[in-house]
């Protein structure tokens, strides 16, 4: 399996859908109709990468920043607990000036800040739908998101939301106003309201993942203060899960064990730690030795040690 | 009680019988009304549940147009029981495919006549 | 004379329990001089032993008998799968004998069989009957590996011999609780023989062949047969029987069989197949079906034809270990030449056209019906499925609106007609008193 970098998704459950988390520098949409939980999912993404100190971009297409921090707020996303000045992240981009920020200024801003070298910037495109109205054609479209997803994507992470158009209560993801987008996706999770009550009210389902596997199965989704959202993976998948872990695991352990007759004393001693680490597992916690593993499975561990 | 905590409480009845995995009780456009699931979630049961939904209106279009009380569906590891519930419900069971589908209709029906009484 | 017969549906117990009592019960003025049973078969045991302490606290009646199966019906209602239902009377014109027990009934019949018709006899009233509710059949995980020894050679070539093996057989199943054929047919011939005249009952029953109880007063038995008569000379007691025999279909031969109802050969060749072939069925798809539903559901009716021109009808199971075929034929049927069965097929009119036929006979030399009491089977409730609600309509129909009755859902059904018994299954067995 390809050792590939991954951010965290902010969402509890996404990240183990995932096998880890978004693959960075990737870009990745959230499909849902109205009221599924696209931006509240959006914001917890965006407070995520405050936490991990990344650099931050939302553009908002339709909701006043205000709004969207209050909304945050609701659910215990306190955007401004993380960011002096949370305003300056999100900005809105009015409707009259889409197509002119979507062909010349995005991509100008883009080309600007990688000629800087910015650090991995997490952006959000919350909703995605008014760019495509825009532009009516899927040819249209197709140009225009390529285009952008290439400058966006070689600075960081993207995340979009994506309207699924919903008629008398019948939602369809294959429909043409979503199409271009799942298509350029890596990433594509799926949220719906099913309205069925309990565990099957709102679901949520990994449709496609590039580079990647991740886990099959339609998941119950809630809001929770405090994260905004939650996926209940449960016990289900724990079986394709662990074949996973162990997968990962055998393949970390080759390259300790490559390391531990390495010349490089700090390699040797990376391998030690590390072998001993995953044979004595803590099964209480098998997302922390997740976490270990890939943080061995790191290739820039060894120059990280070494600083 | 209120009404709809009675047709809850009944719900919950079905539940509770052998091989019964959720019912929903369903208006004919396929919103749901009270809906009661076991507490073994699996993404099977909200595939078929979603099936289940989608299907509501035509399968509630074909039972009244045909005037049939009861439609089941055999899937190959799942059973749909559709009661009708006057002109304006549908009640719906689920039960894993070695439900006894005679002792449950017979069952579904009693619940289907008495919540059309709540309604 | 008050009666009163309800109906209620809940997964909990204590709530069937506290409603019956509230709604039927102390809806009669006064202690009820009868009051019968019936939970559906899935609660549990401790469940049935606290509801049977609190009907007879609340309600303080004394003749309390009862049991589990796995349906019950009243008058005006869909029967249930998942309650209980009270039925009971109160009044001078019926006198109710104290109920009686007798625990291990399989294999301890002989205090029954001597001390039951002393009790039944003690009034000379004009019209009486016997009440009896018996345990009806369980399976043991082991149990058709022990009948696979009745479809050795020896044991088809030395019938006699092994007819004696077939009941020493029958007993230790029976003894596990399996089958009620041949221990109710024998109680019932000894019963007639006895001067017990009239007598309606079923077993206690349990569509997956697991625990089935029986109740007298606040007391919970399994295995054991309860029961009580009533007398009067003022009302009537009409009882009658029938069964769904509107189509019959294929003949065939029992050629090889043992006096416990297993059947070796049809038509000279491995009964398993050969009926399964008559019938049409594939053994894979008969197997399949076997092994996914329950027992009741893979059960084919038979009748054999009498000397009247009636027929007496039995149930068979194909069980796929087995290369003869389990039968519920009673052994005072088993004669030793050839018996000569057709198969029937039922359907839910039938089933609906045999019920009202039940309550017509049952009713027909009663003008006034009281009430109702019917013992009907659990496989035709299977073959019916929700349209047994228009089956119980049907009864209501032939009694009249309001009058209460009660269908208990059984594993058998037998009664006494005149001194004649009469053990049979996939039947319905009624009870019409009236004036």
């Amino acid at each position: 399996m390809e050792n590939i970098d991954r951010i965290s998704s902010g969402i509890n459950g996404i990240d183990k859908l995932l096998y880890g988390g978004f693959i960075k520098n990737s870009v990745n949409s959230i499909v849902g109709s109205s009221g599924t939980g696209k931006t509240t999912f959006a914001l917890a993404y965006l407070q995520q990468g405050l936490i991990a100190g990344d650099d931050v971009l939302y553009l908002s297409f339709e909701e006043e920043p205000k709004k969207l921090i209050s909304e945050g707020k609701s659910l215990g996303i306190n955007l401004e607990e993380h960011h002096q000045n949370i305003s300056e992240v999100i900005h809105l981009v009015e409707s009259e000036k889409i197509v002119e920020f979507m062909t010349e200024i995005l991509p100008a801003l883009a080309k600007k800040l990688k000629t800087q070298q910015v650090k991995h910037t997490r952006i959000v495109l919350d909703p995605l739908t008014p760019i495509l109205w825009e532009f009516t054609t899927e040819k249209e479209q197709r140009r225009v998101l390529t285009k952008v997803y290439n400058y966006l994507s070689s600075l960081g992470t993207v995340l979009q939301t994506v309207e699924e158009p919903n008629a008398f209560g019948q939602t369809d993801i294959g429909a043409s106003e979503t199409r271009v987008p799942i298509y350029l996706s890596d990433t594509v999770i799926h949220i719906q309201n099913l309205g069925l009550g309990g565990k099957y009210n709102r679901t949520c389902k990994v449709v496609k993942s590039r580079k990647t596997a991740h886990l099959e199965g339609i998941y119950p989704l809630r809001f929770n203060y405090g994260t905004g959202i939650e996926i209940e993976t449960g016990t289900e998948h724990e079986t394709s899960f662990n074949v996973y872990l162990e997968e990962r695991k055998q393949e970390v352990l080759e390259k300790l064990r490559l390391w531990s007759k390495s010349s490089d004393k700090k390699q040797r001693t990376i391998a030690e730690i590390g072998i001993d680490l995953i044979k004595k597992p803590n099964k209480k916690n098998q997302e922390t030795t997740y976490e270990i593993i890939k943080l061995l499975a790191d290739s820039g561990m060894v120059q990280e040690v070494k600083r | 009680m209120s009404s709809i905590n009675r047709v809850k409480s009944e719900l919950e009845d079905l539940l509770e019988l052998e091989d019964v995995e959720a019912v929903v009780l369903f208006r004919i456009d396929g919103s749901v009304i009270e809906s009661s699931f076991d507490n073994n979630y699996t993404s099977r049961k909200i595939r078929v549940l979603q099936w289940c939904k989608d299907n509501v209106p035509r399968v509630s279009q074909e039972m009244r147009g045909n005037n049939l009380q009861k439609v089941t569906y055999e899937l190959s590891d799942t059973c749909i029981l559709f009661f009708a519930i006057g002109k304006i419900g549908i009640l719906t069971t689920l039960a894993n495919n070695t439900a006894n589908l005679s002792l449950l209709a017979v069952e579904t029906k009693r619940k289907a006549s008495t919540i059309e009484n709540y309604m | 004379m008050q009666v009163k017969s309800g109906m209620v549906s809940n997964r909990s117990l204590k709530k069937v329990v506290k409603e019956l009592i509230d709604d039927v019960i102390l809806e009669i003025k006064g202690i009820p001089d009868f009051l019968l049973i019936a939970f559906t078969s899935k609660y549990k045991r401790t469940d049935y032993k606290r509801a049977l302490e609190l009907l007879t606290q609340e309600t303080g009646v004394k003749n309390l008998i009862g049991g589990t199966f796995p349906a019950i019906g009243v008058q005006n209602e869909v029967p249930t799968t998942q309650g209980g239902a009270a039925f009971t009377f109160k009044g001078s014109e019926i006198k109710v004998q104290r109920p009686i027990i007798y625990k291990n009934i399989r294999t301890k019949k002989k205090k029954f069989i001597t001390e039951f018709p002393k009790i039944y006899n003690t009034t000379k009233a004009k019209s009486k009957i016997a009440f009896v509710l018996s345990t009806g059949p369980k399976l043991q995980p082991n149990a058709m590996e022990q009948l696979k020894l009745l479809d050795s050679y020896p044991a088809i070539r030395y019938q006699k011999m092994f007819n004696v093996l077939g009941s020493g057989l029958e007993w230790l199943l029976g003894k596990q609780g399996l089958g009620t054929g041949s221990y109710i047919d024998e109680l019932l011939n000894y019963l007639a023989i006895n001067n017990v005249s009239e007598l309606i009952g079923g077993a206690t029953f349990d569509i997956d062949l697991e625990n089935n109880y029986q109740f007298v007063s606040d007391f919970i038995y399994s295995n054991s047969l309860v029961g009580t008569s009533f007398s009067s000379d003022t009302i009537k007691f009409g009882h009658s029987w029938t069964f769904d025999k509107s189509e019959k279909t294929k003949e065939y031969s029992i050629t090889h069989k043992l006096k416990s109802g297993y059947i070796q050969k049809i038509n000279g060749e491995r009964a398993n197949n050969k009926l399964l072939q008559i019938m049409d069925v594939p053994s894979d798809i008969y197997n399949e079906f076997f092994e996914k539903f329950s027992y009741a559901n893979a059960l084919y009716l038979s009748g054999i034809k009498e000397e009247d021109g009636n027929y007496h009808p039995f149930m068979t199971a194909n069980h796929p270990k087995l290369k003869g075929v389990v039968s519920t034929l009673p052994p005072s049927k088993i004669t030793e030449d050839p018996i000569k069965a057709e198969l029937f097929t039922q359907s839910g009119l039938g089933i609906e056209k045999s019920a009202y036929e039940c309550v017509n006979k049952a009713a027909e030399k009663i003008t006034n019906p009281k009430f109702g009491i019917f013992i009907n089977c659990a496989n035709r409730l299977l073959i019916a499925g929700d349209k047994i609600a228009e089956e119980n309509k049907k009864l209501a129909e032939r009694l009249g609106d309001n009058v209460p009755f009660i269908t208990l859902y059984s594993g058998c059904e037998f009664s006494i007609f005149s001194k004649k018994p009469k053990y049979t299954t996939v039947s319905i067995h009624g009870l019409v008193a009236g004036k």
